[in-house]
């Protein structure tokens, strides 16, 4: 027995660390499907340009099409290509048409580093669109800025990405997502100046997602409106059910819970919701409009959740009309927000070249400068300047509601 | 409060149903399959997959449930039978805890494959019970978590009654204590052990399709239910279905009510009670105490 005993001490031991070893999400092992199609190059407009007079130029695209983020990677994926389609149908810039090249990145930072140096380097990319993930941002913005080729980036939230070479005299990362530390002032916004709440819940995961989260929300409260937060809780990636959490905001009687987690625990959080029979009104970060959340819970989405987005199908007519030309094309729209900002990234580029043609750092300046500029998303005529790389901020960013299953604004 | 405790016991409950699994094999070869958690999961996605298929089929509901059942705990009991063929005996002689690695290496390779067939994304599991939520005052709770909680119970008295009162489970129980003696008396050690794991896989699959509406159906679900259920099995005692059932219910109960002080370290106050089980009671609560003769 004694023997036994030892075996089982190793034994668990091992077991934790193989449960840390397994592949989580956003990490390692690449996920089926990414091999032919995605791995290698796609590119367009070659085949069918025909008279092609002033020759052409190549943009680029570096994003996961396998991993974590697959589903926003496919969705910018289909839109830049849709973009790009469009813009050599209409002829291109001066008779020279674009080139889509497409890397996957697998949702890795190394696989991502080494696809941007392979879209500046080899292909000679004139501007590229990706990534999807905040910590493969991070690793390759460098080579982007060194390299003085201009990035917009489509899905990636994480705050400090476009203020890395903010003092630097040419930035060239610009950003068409709406970032943490904006949405988060969209949502307190809205829940303390506009619906006056002051018993406010936050309920938030434990990865640095969730924690970025927490520390956005109680910064922006404390300098904004001299306010603090009722009630604070967390919930671990994972987790079955958020029942106590919840217990914890009714007795605090919160008014308005605000929810920073991504989309699977979201679901478990709107399955507790309707388990305790306590509804309290939900406030999300972008993640909440995630389609998988609809998938998982079905109904459940359609009482008192909102979250914040910069595009809502049924915002504006050119909105509308970008929906059911993605819907014409591929005969579904995996995930609106993110094809709708990845089709205003691609638009941005391709109309700066335009502009000013095909150098790289023309091209930013052009970027930068842009105006009269008419987005699918919530983005404005004039995008960027100089100090303010985020295309979306807390001035047009908004929140949404779940409405009969389908996001809209309320 | 309530209604963390009833969301405790339907926890402990899940926990419960995956630690039976360690229970069979420990009892019968002193090995145990340490990637039950993952095996768990892998039944869980067969179900969906087969079930998914025969209800668009056109087949009854409770009829597709039925052949759901039975197919995964046929598919599993062939992989339990294949981990034992191929990871554990072989390594019986070379390395007397080689088996501990080799069950983690499996379960590892079974996570991987999951995830390449089934994506990497979290996959809905509706119930086919309905979403319906049954409210006693305050407390809330699903038709599913009811069925869970039922099973749980279910499966440790049959598991209880199989080993101590069927001749196969006493041929079982033999061979753990003795298998010298035991092939003496005709019983073939190699085939009950062979059995032990087909049994215990068969129910981690089972297990499975029970949980996966609860849980989110994922590759990676596995991983942490495994490990808590591990935990429930060694707080209950390896040796007792029972003292499984109990220590589930304790480190579910446990957990949420202590996640009612502090959501952060609800992992941690888990742990601790092993800890502290293990400390004062290292067989568990209803382990037996058993003197070995070296």
């Amino acid at each position: 027995m004694r023997k036994a005993k030892w075996w089982l001490s190793l034994a668990l031991a091992l077991t934790l660390g193989a449960a840390g070893c397994g592949p989580q999400l956003d990490q390692s092992a690449p996920a089926g499907g990414s091999g032919g199609s995605s791995g290698g190059q796609t590119s367009s407009g070659g085949a069918g340009a025909g008279q092609s007079g002033g020759g052409e130029f190549n943009v680029g695209l570096a994003i996961s099409l396998s991993g974590g983020t697959a589903k926003f990677g496919e969705a910018v994926k289909r839109a830049a290509q849709m973009a790009v389609d469009e813009f050599n149908e209409a002829g291109g810039a001066d008779g020279k048409k674009a080139k889509l090249i497409v890397y996957d990145d697998e949702a890795k930072p190394e696989k991502s580093v080494e696809i941007v140096q392979r879209l500046i380097q080899q292909d000679k990319v004139v501007a590229f669109v990706g990534p999807a993930n905040s910590g493969n941002a991070k690793a390759h913005i460098k080579f982007a800025q060194e390299a003085g080729v201009p990035e917009i980036i489509p899905v990636a939230t994480g705050t400090a990405i476009t203020d890395t070479y903010a003092n630097e005299e040419k930035n060239y990362i610009f950003r068409v997502a709406p970032y943490d530390r904006g949405q988060v002032e969209t949502i307190l916004k809205w829940v303390v100046a506009d619906k006056k709440f002051t018993k406010i819940g936050l309920l938030h995961d434990t990865t640095g997602y969730g924690q970025g989260g927490k520390a956005d929300v109680e910064a922006v409260l404390k300098e904004q409106y001299n306010m603090s937060l009722t009630a604070v809780e967390s919930f671990q990636v994972n987790d079955t059910n958020m029942e106590a959490q919840l217990s914890k905001m009714r007795d605090a009687a919160v008014e308005v819970v605000i929810f920073y987690g991504l989309a699977p625990e979201a679901a478990q959080y709107l399955k507790s919701r309707q388990k305790l029979d306590y509804y309290p009104l939900t406030v999300a970060s972008w993640a909440m409009g995630d389609p998988t959340v609809k998938e998982l819970v079905g109904d459940l989405v359609n009482r008192d959740v909102y979250m914040v987005q910069s595009f809502t199908i049924d915002q504006s007519e050119s909105s509308r009309a970008f929906h059911e030309k993605v819907v014409a094309k591929f005969g579904e729209d995996i995930f609106p927000i993110a094809s709708a900002q990845g089709y205003d990234c691609m638009r941005l580029i391709l109309e700066a070249v335009k502009k000013a043609g095909t150098d790289p750092k023309a091209i930013r300046d052009a970027i930068e400068n842009m105006e009269g500029f008419e987005g699918v998303t919530a983005i404005g005529e004039q995008p960027f300047t100089k100090e303010n790389h985020e295309a979306l901020n807390s001035s047009n960013m908004f929140l949404a509601t779940y409405k009969d299953g389908a996001i809209v604004k309320p | 409060m309530l209604q963390a405790v009833v969301s405790g016991l339907i926890l402990g409950s899940i926990y419960a149903i995956i630690a039976q699994g360690y229970y069979i094999t420990y009892v019968t070869t002193r090995t145990m399959n340490f990637g039950q958690g993952d095996f768990l999961m892998l039944g869980a996605l067969l179900g969906l997959t087969s079930l998914g298929a025969m209800t668009s089929a056109g087949m009854n509901l409770i009829v597709s449930v039925l052949f759901t059942l039975m197919i995964v705990a046929a598919a599993m009991g062939l992989l339990g039978w294949g981990l034992e063929r191929g990871a554990i005996r072989p390594l019986n002689h070379i390395l007397s805890v080689g088996w501990i690695l080799s069950t983690v290496a499996v379960s590892l390779m079974i996570r991987n494959i999951a995830m390449l067939v089934w994506g990497r994304n979290v996959i809905p599991f509706p119930s086919p019970f309905g979403n319906e939520v049954y409210r006693f005052g305050s407390v809330g709770i699903t038709k599913h978590e009811v069925f869970v909680a039922f099973c749980a119970v279910v499966i440790m008295a049959c598991l209880f009654f199989f080993l101590n009162k069927s001749l196969l489970g006493k041929a079982l129980a033999a061979v753990a204590y003795n298998p010298e003696a035991a092939s003496l008396m005709g019983i073939n050690p190699k085939r009950m052990a062979v059995l032990a794991f087909a049994l215990s896989s068969a129910l981690a699959g089972i297990g499975g399709i029970l949980v996966g509406p609860i849980t989110n159906t994922a590759f990676f679900m596995g991983a942490t239910l495994g490990l808590k259920a591990f935990a429930a099995a060694i707080i209950g005692g390896l040796t007792n279905p029972l003292g499984i059932l109990i220590g589930g219910l304790l480190l579910g109960v446990l957990e949420q009510v202590f996640s009612l002080y502090s959501s952060a370290y609800k992992d941690a106050s888990a742990f601790l009670l092993i800890l502290i089980v293990l400390i004062f009671m290292p067989q568990g609560l209803l382990g037996k105490k058993v003197k070995e003769k070296f």
